[in-house]
């Protein structure tokens, strides 16, 4: 997965190590100031072909351009700051990146709170349920008791 | 004592007048000067009375409190018309085949209902809707997908994003679903688009959800792929 924010800002500093205005970057690459600030706001990623003409003109590999391989770490106060939200909820998911679940919880949105209560409930993820429970919405609850109702009518 | 400036034979001199005078004066924008603070700060005070008898309407608390209100009212009716005007603008610009998840025009549209009960649904019930949609129901081939994607368990989300990438018409939903798809199914299909069962898979909308080893791998096939010399 992709930290498109993370991704964003090493393009922009190696343009600066480089000393390459926005303008001489993008001309050199045949592309529009505008599609170059979208990248290194991480409102967008630049597609394949534009990642090897970036590795080229900066004399990076495309690994370092997309921040593969990269440690990422939080602030647990906005766990979304500096990275893109989609990626700090799949690492999440994945089980990549080790948060306090209930204390961050309130900071997902609620498409991302039922990815996370998914994997919870798959029991993919491992997170204290009493501490996490006077945090649910009453259809979260249910959704995320009916695999433990399951379970215990299995027992 | 109250001063009046005046110039007598070339020199600026002060001569006293009277309150009226001074008034006068004033109207006429001659400078005043008066020796007593008292004074000066009279004639301020019927400054600030006469300023505020301009207002007449404000000269009791409970007409401030009607002013507040008739104000209050006016900014809730602007902010309430922004509101009207402004909600949603950017869902629309994004074309109403992205928005959706977000809002749907029909109230009874089956996507909507089904939202509603599948917090409380049973897995096997919501296993048996997908099965449903895959086999190509007509009941429910107008299901938005990446609404109900994170109520299903990873094989029926994996099964949903492998009809997507076969099929055309669902090509717009496949950054929607690729967040809730496992990474063993991203895995193949990069193995697949390098065999080259996808040809016109846009794999760049795709690998921003790719592991660090499918990119590298794509990249690498997306190299070889080059006319040599470019």
């Amino acid at each position: 997965m992709i930290d498109s924010i993370r991704v964003g800002a090493k393009i922009a500093s190696l343009r600066k190590t480089a000393n390459m205005s926005q303008d001489q970057l993008a001309g050199e690459m045949f592309i529009t100031r505008q599609a170059l600030s979208k990248w290194e706001t991480g409102a967008a990623v630049p597609p394949l072909e534009m990642v090897l003409a970036l590795s080229r003109i900066l004399h990076v590999s495309f690994e370092d351009i997309l921040c593969l391989d990269e440690e990422i770490s939080v602030d647990p106060d906005n766990i979304f700051a500096g990275h893109a939200r989609e990626f700090v909820i799949t690492q999440i998911v994945s089980g990549k990146l080790a948060v306090d679940l209930p204390s961050v919880f309130y900071q997902f949105s609620p498409s991302e709170r039922l990815l996370v209560l998914r994997e919870i409930r798959e029991g993919r993820l491992d997170v204290d349920i009493s501490e996490l429970e006077s945090r649910l919405s009453l259809a979260e609850l249910k959704y995320l008791g009916g695999n433990y109702n399951d379970s215990q009518k299995d027992d | 004592m109250i001063l009046k400036k005046t110039i007598k034979d070339n020199q600026t001199v002060y001569v006293p007048v009277t309150q009226e005078e001074a008034d006068e004066a004033k109207k006429n924008g001659e400078t005043i000067i008066y020796t007593d603070e008292d004074q000066a700060s009279d004639q301020n005070d019927i400054k600030e009375e006469k300023h505020e008898s301009k207002h007449p309407e404000c000269d009791s608390i409970e007409d401030d409190v009607i002013r507040n209100a008739k104000r209050t009212a006016f900014f809730a009716k602007r902010f309430a018309e922004r509101l009207k005007r402004d909600w949603n603008p950017h869902l629309h610009k994004m074309g109403a085949h992205q928005s959706f998840y977000f809002n749907d025009d029909s109230n009874d549209s089956l996507t909507r209902q089904l939202l509603r009960v599948l917090p409380f649904m049973d897995e096997d019930d919501i296993h048996e809707v997908i099965e449903k949609y895959l086999s190509g129901d007509p009941v429910y081939a107008n299901l938005k997908l990446p609404a109900i994607m994170p109520f299903l368990d990873e094989k029926d989300c994996d099964a949903v994003f492998k009809k997507a990438v076969e099929s055309k018409e669902l090509g717009h939903y496949l950054v929607a679903l690729a967040p809730f798809v496992s990474q063993a199914a991203l895995s193949r299909l990069v193995d697949q688009f390098i065999e080259g069962a996808y040809p016109d898979l846009d794999i760049d909308s795709l690998y921003p959800f790719l592991d660090s080893k499918d990119i590298k791998r794509a990249f690498e096939y997306w190299l070889k792929k080059q006319p040599a010399g470019s």
